[in-house]
């Protein structure tokens, strides 16, 4: 019954039926609650080793999942310490509940508090620009504007697939004042800004960020003009990966994102390069606001360690050397 | 340019101070669309030059007439003639084996890349598809037809691949005194990645696009093109109505700039002046030529 749960959890990651860092690691949350709920052990021992199976599952799901390893990582880290000291497998399993609901509740919150913490980093006027779309980004916007703190938003179209123009409808949905301009348009204005604002699909252990492609190009631009660049990212978005030395592969994409059909059988000589990613730096960046708090770029690695028990010189699993970021959802510009 | 010749070839004036006073309105009219493109400015400037000498001269409308369209000749003339000689002085500076990306539609940097390959150096370019209209993809068209290697980017990508470039190379619609280059709407971001990587940064201009009107700390006009470029009016509707902005062409800084290639020669950023002193003297009167000034700066 157990196994069979967990099963469909996995499947449903594996399958993409279950989409968004968010999603999955709550999904994979939950699988341990059920693989903890119904396990038979008799000792601790048994018990651990139960959670352990059932987590590899889990695991083997989505290698490009940054979240999955940490949701995974979050519970049993705690577990494995509690079990220690823990004298019998029902307080074991308790504790394993709680830990597991307390991630799932504080994931579930993440967006909410970063968008509480970032506002109060937004001042009255301030003229605020931002790439792709991003929810924890948006909910700064959004919680800047509750708090009466009157702001503009500078929003790029985000070629090639327009995701600024979700990031637009959000906005003005919130009775913000937006402008939407073209990628490239950044430095243009870029003298009229006070804060950048983007999201991030993984923050690697440097405080290096991975996000939409054009990101870095941005940052570079605000680091020219002395404008600060501020990153909202869950906690579940912090990469090991790079604690051990790998790189992070930026996944490509179709040329058809950028030119249609009838363009690519017309002109069957040009090539196109179409990466979903790029890397910032973490010297372009001030702030990373996390729903733990407000962290320098340099203090990944801390949330690393205190929030999923990662140590310097430790082994990530085989499958996840070499993550490669691979887009969570695909806009559809309905 | 053909603009205005179509218009003295068409007006039906038979007084040529009132063909003048149709031409001034016409000029002006196309330099009020069109206020970045020093290039336009000149080209008006220098055909209201040659009318006005004829007419103070007392010629007939006739030869006025012939005149301009004589001097419309002179201009395409030298605008082609210059075209070849910044190709083959921009080629000189481009080596076999080389990747270089374009960005926006230059069909001066073009001529370059094009010289290059005809002297058999094989080059690997990477096109920004530049929005919003996508002069890039023109751009690799025109190159891959020729077997040259294209590749085209979104122009948020330029950055990504700036370790793969050896040289990032423009036109420019305008120069100024200091050597700041006004050319499409990106450019200047991709400076400064180049910049950033250490990537040389060439613009291929003629000395016709040197702005004097600059010298006298006068600002370039950044014209602000159509803002249903960047949304249909269905999806501007959808989206809640949100403002536009699409500014045709932003400003690269001179420190991010290496090299200018005009068809005297090559000229770093800050060689612009002496351009300017050259072509309208010292100390360069430009800016006071004549009416043609109604444009908001």
């Amino acid at each position: 019954m157990s196994a069979r749960r967990v099963a469909e959890i996995a499947e449903n990651i594996r399958t993409m039926r279950t989409r968004g860092a968010g999603e999955i690691a709550r999904a994979a949350a939950h699988g341990l609650i059920i693989a903890a709920t119904e396990s038979r052990a008799t000792s601790v021992q048994d018990f651990v080793s139960d959670l352990e199976t059932d987590a590899q599952a889990l695991l083997h799901t989505r290698p490009t999942a940054v979240s999955l390893p940490n949701a995974i990582r979050f519970i049993m880290y705690r577990v494995k310490s509690f079990a220690q000291k823990a004298l019998d497998v029902e307080s074991l399993r308790a504790f394993t509940l709680s830990v597991g609901q307390n991630f799932i509740n504080s994931s579930r919150m993440a967006k909410e508090i970063i968008g509480e913490i970032g506002a109060r980093r937004i001042r009255d006027g301030d003229v605020l620009l931002t790439h792709c779309n991003s929810s924890a980004t948006t909910s700064i916007f959004i919680s800047a504007a509750k708090m009466g703190k009157k702001i503009k938003v500078f929003a790029t179209e985000t070629r090639p697939l327009y995701q600024g123009h979700i990031t637009v409808k959000e906005l003005t949905d919130a009775g913000i004042d937006v402008t939407v301009m073209v990628d490239s348009a950044v430095r243009h204005v870029m003298h009229e800004v006070d804060r950048v604002v983007v999201g991030a699909d993984a923050v690697a252990a440097n405080g290096a960020v991975v996000n939409k492609i054009g990101t870095s190009l941005i940052a570079l631009a605000a680091h020219e003009a002395g404008v600060r660049f501020f990153v909202a990212a869950e906690t579940f978005k912090f990469s090991p990966e790079t604690l051990i030395g790998g790189l992070v592969e930026i996944e490509e994409r179709s040329p058809t994102e950028l030119v249609d059909e009838e363009f690519l059988k017309a002109n069957p000589r040009i090539s196109f390069k179409n990466p979903s990613f790029d890397i910032t730096p973490p010297e372009y960046i001030d702030l990373i606001i996390t729903e733990r708090g407000v962290i320098p770029p340099q203090g990944a690695f801390l949330v690393l360690r205190e929030e999923f028990g990662w140590a310097i010189g430790e082994e990530a699993p085989l499958e996840h050397r070499g993550v490669k970021i691979a887009p969570e959802e695909e806009f559809q510009n309905s | 340019m053909s603009g205005l010749a179509s218009f003295v070839h068409q007006s039906r004036e038979a007084e040529a101070e009132k063909l003048a006073e149709g031409l001034t309105r016409y000029g002006e009219q196309l330099i009020r669309l069109r206020p970045t493109s020093v290039l336009l400015v000149h080209a008006v400037k220098s055909m209201m030059h040659v009318m006005r000498d004829r007419i103070e001269q007392g010629q007939d409308i006739g030869s006025v007439r012939r005149a301009v369209l004589e001097q419309k000749d002179i201009l395409l003339h030298s605008i082609r003639s210059s075209v070849e000689q910044i190709s083959s002085i921009g080629s000189r500076r481009i080596t076999d084996g080389e990747s270089i990306m374009i960005h926006g539609y230059s069909s001066t940097a073009l001529g370059i890349i094009k010289k290059a390959a005809e002297e058999g150096k094989r080059l690997r370019i990477f096109s920004t598809e530049t929005r919003p209209e996508f002069e890039g993809r023109i751009a690799a068209i025109e190159l891959s037809k020729l077997g040259i290697d294209t590749t085209i980017i979104a122009d948020s990508s330029s950055r990504y691949y700036m370790k793969d470039v050896d040289k990032f190379l423009v036109g420019a619609e305008a120069v100024a005194a200091n050597g700041a280059v006004i050319n499409k709407i990106g450019t200047s971001l991709i400076a400064l990645a180049a910049h950033e990587a250490r990537v040389r940064v060439f613009v291929a201009a003629s000395t016709s696009k040197f702005s004097s009107e600059t010298v006298l700390g006068e600002l370039v006009t950044i014209e602000e093109r159509e803002r249903f470029q960047l949304l249909s009016p269905s999806e501007f509707e959808k989206l809640g109505r949100p403002k536009i902005s699409n500014p045709a062409y932003d400003v690269t800084s001179p420190e991010h700039v290496d090299l200018i290639i005009t068809e005297k020669g090559v000229i770093p950023p800050q060689g612009a002046i002496m351009i300017l002193r050259e072509s309208f003297g010292w100390p360069i009167s430009g800016a006071e030529d004549g009416p043609l000034v109604g444009v908001q700066r």
